[in-house]
C-alpha cells in the first residue's frame, strides 16, 4: 500500500503545467489566439518606408486593445472550463487547490507571454526594431497575461460555459469601453475638475488605458494637456512603462487570486 | 475505516443530510442504499471532502477531514457518479497526471489501464469515449490511487453487465485486501448477493443496517430489477493477485 506517498507542491504543479500544455495542443482558440497575434505582427508590415518603426507601434496598440486582449480573456475562459466537468476529481485531490492552479496558471502565462513576441517579430525582422515597439510588445504581452488570467478567474467562478463567456465579454467590453465613457461623463464634473488626481486614478488602474497612455506616450511624444492640472498626470507621463509594468503584475497577482477563490469553491448544489 | 457522526448538510432551505451517522468497516464491501433524493450522493461528496458540511464530523482512518484534510484525502479514492474528464486530453495523459498528482509512479499506469480494458484506448481524447469507457477509465483513475478507503457512487450504471461484474469482484478483492469499500447505489439486485453490509439512508438519516440478503424484503420491487447474473468465483477474477 502506497498511501501517503504523496508529491510535492512542485511536482503537483509540474503535472499540471504539462496536462494544460498537453491540453491546448488541441484547443481551437489558441489557434485562433496565435492567429490573431501572427497577423496583428503582420499589419505593421503595410506600413512604408521609415514609418515603418512608429507605425509598428500604433498597429500593436490597437490590435492588442481590440483583438488581441479579447483572444487571451478566452483562452484563459476555455481553459477553465475544459475542467469544470472535471472538478470533482481535482478536488477531491488531496494536493489541494493551489499547486495544481500554479501550474495551471504558469503554462498560460508562457503560452500568453511567449506568443504577444510574436506581435513585434515581424518588424523586428524587416528592420524595424525601435523601443517604441519593444515597449508595445512587452506590454502586450502583460496585458494578455492579465486578461488570460481574469479568464480563468470568470471560468471558476462560472463553471456554466454560456454564462461564462457572457460575463468575460461583458468584463472585457467594461474595461475597453466601459470606464472610458464613465470618466468622459465624470470629466466635466465640478468635484472632479477640482480632483483632478482621482480621475486620472481611475484611468491609471485600467490595464487597457494603461497600456492605450503608455504607447500613446512613447509613439506620439504626446502628454495630458491638463498636465498642470495634477501632479499624478505628470508622474505617470513620466513613469508610464514602469506604471504599466506593476499594474500588470498587481492585476495578474489579484486575478490569480481570484481563480485561486473560484477554484477551490466545493462542488455543492 | 469511515466514521460519520451527526452529519449535516442543507442547501438552501433543503436539508439534504439532517443528522447522518455511519461506521464503515474495513475488510468488507458495504453499501449505502436508499431512495433517489435520500442523500447518498450528498453524503459521499462531504465524505471525499468535495462538499463542506454543516455540522458533524468526518474520520477517515482516524484523520479528521476538516483538521487533517491532506492526511485524510491521502488515504481515500472517490469515484464520483457520471465522471467526465478533460475533453482534449487522451486516455494515457489524464491516468498519466493522476498517477503523478497521487504520487503514483507512472509505470504503474498501463497495469490500470489494461485492467480496466483501456489500454487500446490509451490515444483517444477522452471527449470521444462513450459513457460505458469513460467509466472503465474513470475506474483505472480511481484504483491508481492505492488508497485504502474506496468510495463509489452509482459505480455501475454505465458499464455493460461484464464489466459491471469485474468492478464487484475487484472491490470484493479489494476488501478482502482490508480495504474499506462503501458503495452507494440504487441497483441493489447487482449487490445484494455481492455485498457483506448494507446501510440504509432515507431522508438524510441513517435507518439502520440490513442484511444484504435480506434487501429483497425491505425492497419488494427489486425483484423486477436486472439481478446481476451469476457470481463468478473471486479466484477467477483479473483483480486477484
Amino acid at each position: 500500500m502506497n498511501t501517503l506517498a504523496l508529491p510535492s507542491r512542485r511536482g503537483v504543479a509540474c503535472a499540471a503545467l504539462r496536462r494544460e500544455w498537453l491540453s491546448h495542443r488541441l484547443n481551437r482558440f489558441l489557434y485562433a489566439h496565435l492567429a490573431l497575434v501572427l497577423t496583428a505582427g503582420a499589419l505593421p508590415l503595410l506600413t512604408p518606408g521609415d514609418a515603418l518603426a512608429r507605425g509598428a507601434a500604433w498597429w500593436l496598440l490597437h490590435a492588442v486593445l481590440y483583438a488581441v486582449s479579447l483572444s487571451s480573456l478566452l483562452l484563459g475562459l476555455s481553459s477553465a472550463h475544459a475542467e469544470a466537468d472535471e472538478f470533482v476529481w481535482l478536488l477531491g485531490q488531496p494536493a489541494g487547490v493551489g499547486p495544481w492552479l500554479g501550474g495551471k496558471a504558469l503554462a498560460l502565462i508562457v503560452l500568453t507571454g511567449a506568443s504577444s513576441a510574436l506581435l513585434g517579430l515581424p518588424t523586428l525582422l524587416m528592420g524595424g526594431g525601435s523601443p517604441e515597439l519593444m515597449l508595445a510588445t512587452a506590454g502586450a504581452a502583460g496585458v494578455a497575461v492579465v486578461c488570460s488570467l481574469a479568464g480563468l478567474a470568470v471560468g471558476f467562478w462560472i463553471r456554466d460555459s454560456v454564462r461564462g463567456l457572457i460575463a468575460a465579454v461583458a468584463m472585457w467590453l467594461v474595461l475597453l469601453f466601459g470606464m472610458d465613457i464613465l470618466l468622459l461623463a465624470l470629466a466635466g464634473a465640478p468635484a472632479v475638475q477640482a480632483n483632478p488626481d482621482w480621475w486620472i486614478v481611475a484611468l491609471m488602474l485600467n490595464p487597457f488605458d494603461a497600456y492605450r497612455v503608455t504607447v500613446l506616450f512613447a509613439v506620439e511624444r504626446a502628454a495630458f494637456s491638463g498636465l498642470n492640472a495634477g501632479w499624478l498626470a505628470g508622474w505617470w507621463a513620466t513613469n508610464a512603462p514602469l506604471w504599466l509594468a506593476v499594474l500588470t503584475f498587481v492585476w495578474s497577482g489579484l486575478a490569480l487570486l481570484a481563480a485561486w477563490l473560484g477554484a477551490r469553491r466545493r462542488v455543492d448544489g | 475505516m469511515i466514521l460519520v457522526r451527526d452529519l449535516k448538510k442543507s442547501f438552501g432551505s433543503r436539508h439534504v443530510l439532517t443528522s447522518l451517522d455511519l461506521a464503515v468497516e474495513p475488510g468488507v464491501v458495504t453499501l449505502l442504499v436508499g431512495s433517489n433524493g435520500a442523500g447518498k450522493t450528498t453524503a459521499l461528496r462531504v465524505i471525499a471532502g468535495l462538499s463542506d458540511p454543516d455540522g458533524g464530523t468526518v474520520t477517515i482512518e482516524g484523520h479528521d477531514l476538516r483538521r487533517e484534510r491532506k492526511a485524510a484525502l491521502a488515504r481515500l479514492s472517490f469515484l464520483p457518479q457520471a465522471p467526465r474528464f478533460h475533453p482534449r486530453l487522451t486516455v494515457l495523459q489524464v491516468a498519466e497526471f493522476y498517477a503523478r498528482l497521487r504520487g503514483r509512479p507512472t509505470d504503474a499506469v498501463p497495469a490500470a489501464l489494461d485492467a480496466w480494458g483501456m489500454c487500446e484506448f490509451e490515444r483517444v481524447p477522452t471527449g470521444k469515449l462513450s459513457g460505458g469507457l469513460r467509466q472503465r477509465l474513470a475506474l483505472a483513475v480511481f484504483s491508481l490511487a492505492d488508497a485504502p478507503v474506496l468510495l463509489l457512487d452509482e459505480p455501475g450504471l454505465s458499464l455493460d453487465p461484464e464489466w459491471r461484474q469485474s468492478l464487484q469482484h475487484f472491490l470484493r478483492h479489494e476488501a478482502r485486501r482490508g480495504r474499506t469499500v462503501l458503495v452507494a447505489t440504487h441497483l441493489l439486485g447487482e449487490w445484494e448477493r455481492r455485498a457483506d453490509r448494507c446501510l440504509l439512508i432515507e431522508q438524510g438519516r441513517s435507518q439502520g443496517e440490513l442484511p444484504p440478503d435480506r434487501l429483497r424484503e425491505h425492497f419488494p420491487r427489486l425483484g423486477r430489477e436486472d439481478d446481476g447474473g451469476p457470481v463468478t468465483p473471486i479466484e477467477s477474477c483479473a483483480f486477484t493477485s
